[in-house]
């Protein structure tokens, strides 16, 4: 038999790739040329879109939705939307993955409005505060190769988070996880509204100072 | 330096998305205005996201078909380039292929003949049953669990009624046949992958004496009463066995005359998935003025579509043809080239399908897509749940030619872990155009010609 081609020596380098692992340490400054070429309707860039911040991504819409079928039905509406709204990605405006977390996050709270849910997360949201990431982190298969990735990155942002008062970590992330406005934490802290605004303030002004240190700002 | 802290509140809240809408605009307004309030409130959006991250751990792998489904999607994109090639879906193999969309949608294609495929829609995956009585086609119906237990409860009013023995007979038969079906598909269903099937229950007439040549007729009646009444031509159903007994028979449905197909593609208007081979001009569809197409059988809307921009390979089932190769290609190879010496060593082995997340909750089946632009010559297959080969084998890409129909060594892909790969191929002056593809096992080093060893299969 003659000695047939090893695809990994194609034309187009490394013939077949893991874009995951081509990420850079600082997480989500990655997959702007993906985005390039999704705008250039480039079939593939999907798939690299997915194997990017597939993981995260999905995460993120069953911490929101609290229900895997969900997570994955507004995760493929995302992929749809990101192909579909790609040209109006600005690079200089934010970073690949901050731009995928917005577009899914708008799809997740679309979806929980569908429900018709009395209170947002209809009470699946898991809680809030979190153990140790390291020690749940999810390392089945071939996606430990891919998560270990993300770790140093979750864990830098895990440390900031812990630099807060508990009061201005839980209202953000009650923000970002809940949509919750200013009014719903005052209501459900049994704070003044401002304390609530000043409290946010002070939490992200801290984070942004400690976590601006350790990477480059955005463009 | 932003000093005015109401601005670092609100920016707070903008980057947060918690910002009522009225509020909304008016500091969108501020942030044109203020390229350093602007660049603050990038950075705290960049924040959200850090901590949307760190938050949403343990992280978890989504499963493949949500990649499948959304590549599904974009290829009934319209607006899409035209420079992508859309190779042919598979009418051929003796396969039933299944695309299962979210748990709320199956579509079931039998191959064999491509004028024989029935779409269906279901709140979950379920069977296609036609139930036909002396050639004839009595009613048509999805198996899934609702629309079972609709028909059994109105089997169960004709039963109330006192309609004659031999009537009698063969309603009970049947509601034996659907409820052996609805448990069979339960456990069916339950297990990997998902696959819907086409069957076919053929009342076989327990009475065949010339005394009687109209109980067929009458047992057609009372069964379509509680039914639903169906006109296709008449399908030449054989059961397995015949006698005084029903007997079910696995098959695909003859919708329509083979030999009046039209090479048309449909698509879902709320699944995208291509699906073709339906004719147009029949009793069954009629095109709407926005150019889809009423199907009146299966009650939904087709957006009639010109060609996929993706195609997918599955495995081949258990019991598939060895000699599928023949059927793929449409001729028969030359002698000798199948199985080889070294192909027959190696024995056929069924891939594990691997979980790609424990915490899914749809099964992860060996899956691929490829994709191939044909103004560079280059491609990619996407390979999902698919366990690495053994030690001496490895997975070998094969092309199928449009121009001759030859099946064409690709390559080896390189070892891969399990979960989703992609492999790059370049066919620039190589003069193939491919038409379809496949992934067999081989010895290390491969093969020249495929060995019977076939792990996916695709158009």
């Amino acid at each position: 038999v003659e000695q047939l081609p090893d695809m990994s020596a194609s034309p187009r380098g490394a013939g077949w790739t893991n874009p995951a692992e081509a990420l850079a340490t600082n997480i989500g400054a990655s997959g702007g040329d993906v985005l390039l070429r999704l705008a250039e309707h480039d079939p593939g860039a999907i798939v690299d879109l997915y194997q990017l911040f597939g993981a995260p991504l999905f995460s993120y819409a069953i911490r929101i939705l609290g229900d895997h079928s969900d997570a994955e039905e507004v995760l493929q509406d995302m992929l749809v939307k990101a192909w579909e709204k790609s040209n109006q990605y600005d690079p200089s405006k934010s970073r690949p993955f901050t731009w995928c977390c917005t577009l899914l996050r708008g799809l997740c709270f679309d979806k929980l409005r569908r429900r018709n849910a009395t209170k947002r997360g209809n009470g699946k949201t898991v809680s809030i505060e979190t153990e140790n990431i390291a020690a749940q982190l999810d390392y089945t298969t071939r996606d430990a190769r891919e998560h270990a990735i993300w770790h140093e990155q979750i864990e830098r942002v895990r440390q900031a988070l812990e630099t807060l008062h508990p009061l201005e970590r839980t209202y953000i992330k009650a923000a970002i996880f809940q949509g919750s406005t200013h009014n719903e934490i005052a209501e459900n802290g049994g704070e003044p509204i401002g304390t609530v605004k000043s409290r946010i303030r002070r939490g992200m002004i801290k984070l942004r100072q400690i976590l601006r240190s350790q990477r480059p700002p955005a463009p | 330096m932003i000093a005015d802290k109401q601005s670092i509140e609100t920016s707070a809240a903008y980057s947060l998305d918690i910002l009522p809408d009225y509020e909304r605009a008016e500091f969108e307004r501020s942030l044109r205005q203020n390229p350093e309030l602007a660049k603050f409130t990038a950075d705290f959006r960049e924040l959200g996201a850090d901590i949307i991250l760190a938050e949403s751990a343990p992280l978890i792998a989504p499963p493949v078909s949500v990649l499948s489904g959304a590549l599904a999607r974009i290829g009934a994109d319209k607006t899409k380039p035209k420079r992508i090639t859309i190779l042919p879906m598979l009418l051929s193999a003796a396969a039933a292929l299944v695309l299962f969309s979210g748990g709320k949608m199956v579509w079931t294609r039998m191959f064999g003949t491509s004028s024989q495929n029935i779409a269906t829609t279901s709140a979950e995956p379920a069977d296609t049953v036609i139930i036909t009585k002396n050639g004839q086609t009595i009613a048509t119906l999805n198996a899934d669990e609702r629309s079972l237990k609709e028909l059994l409860a109105k089997i169960q009013r004709i039963e109330r009624n006192s309609p004659p023995p031999g009537v009698i007979q063969d309603i009970a038969r049947l509601k034996r046949e659907l409820q052996s079906l609805r448990k069979a598909d339960a456990e069916r269903f339950s297990a990997n992958p998902r696959v819907a099937r086409t069957v076919v229950i053929e009342m076989v007439d327990p009475s065949t004496s010339p005394t009687d040549t109209n109980l067929s007729e009458r047992v057609s009646d009372y069964i379509a009463s509680g039914i639903e009444l169906q006109t296709d031509p008449e399908p030449e159903v054989k059961p397995v066995s015949s006698g005084d007994e029903s007997t079910s028979v696995e098959r695909a449905p003859i919708i329509v005359d083979p030999n009046s197909q039209q090479e048309i593609d449909f698509q879902h208007n709320e699944n995208p998935v291509f699906y073709p081979d339906f004719p147009a001009g029949s009793d069954s569809y009629e095109k709407i003025d926005d150019g889809r197409v009423w199907d009146e059988k299966n009650q939904m809307i087709w957006v009639e579509t010109d060609v996929p921009n993706v195609f997918q390979a599955v495995h081949p089932p258990i019991g598939f043809d060895p000699d599928f190769i023949d059927d793929y290609l449409g001729i028969v190879p030359p002698a000798g080239i199948l199985p080889g010496p070294k192909q027959a060593a190696v024995p056929v082995i069924e891939p594990e399908p691997v979980p790609v997340n424990k915490n899914s909750s749809i099964p992860a089946a060996p899956i691929a897509f490829s994709i191939y632009d044909e103004t560079t010559g280059q491609g990619s297959v996407i390979v999902g749940n698919l366990a690495p080969p053994d030690d001496g084998d490895v997975y070998q890409l094969w092309m199928r030619n449009a121009a001759d129909d030859q099946l064409v060594s690709v390559g080896i892909l390189p070892r891969f872990e399990t979960g989703i790969e992609r492999f790059d191929f370049d066919l620039l002056g190589s003069g193939i155009t491919p038409a379809g593809f496949m992934i067999t096992r081989e010895l290390t080093g491969g093969a020249d010609q495929p060995s019977n060893n076939v792990i996916l299969l695709g158009p």
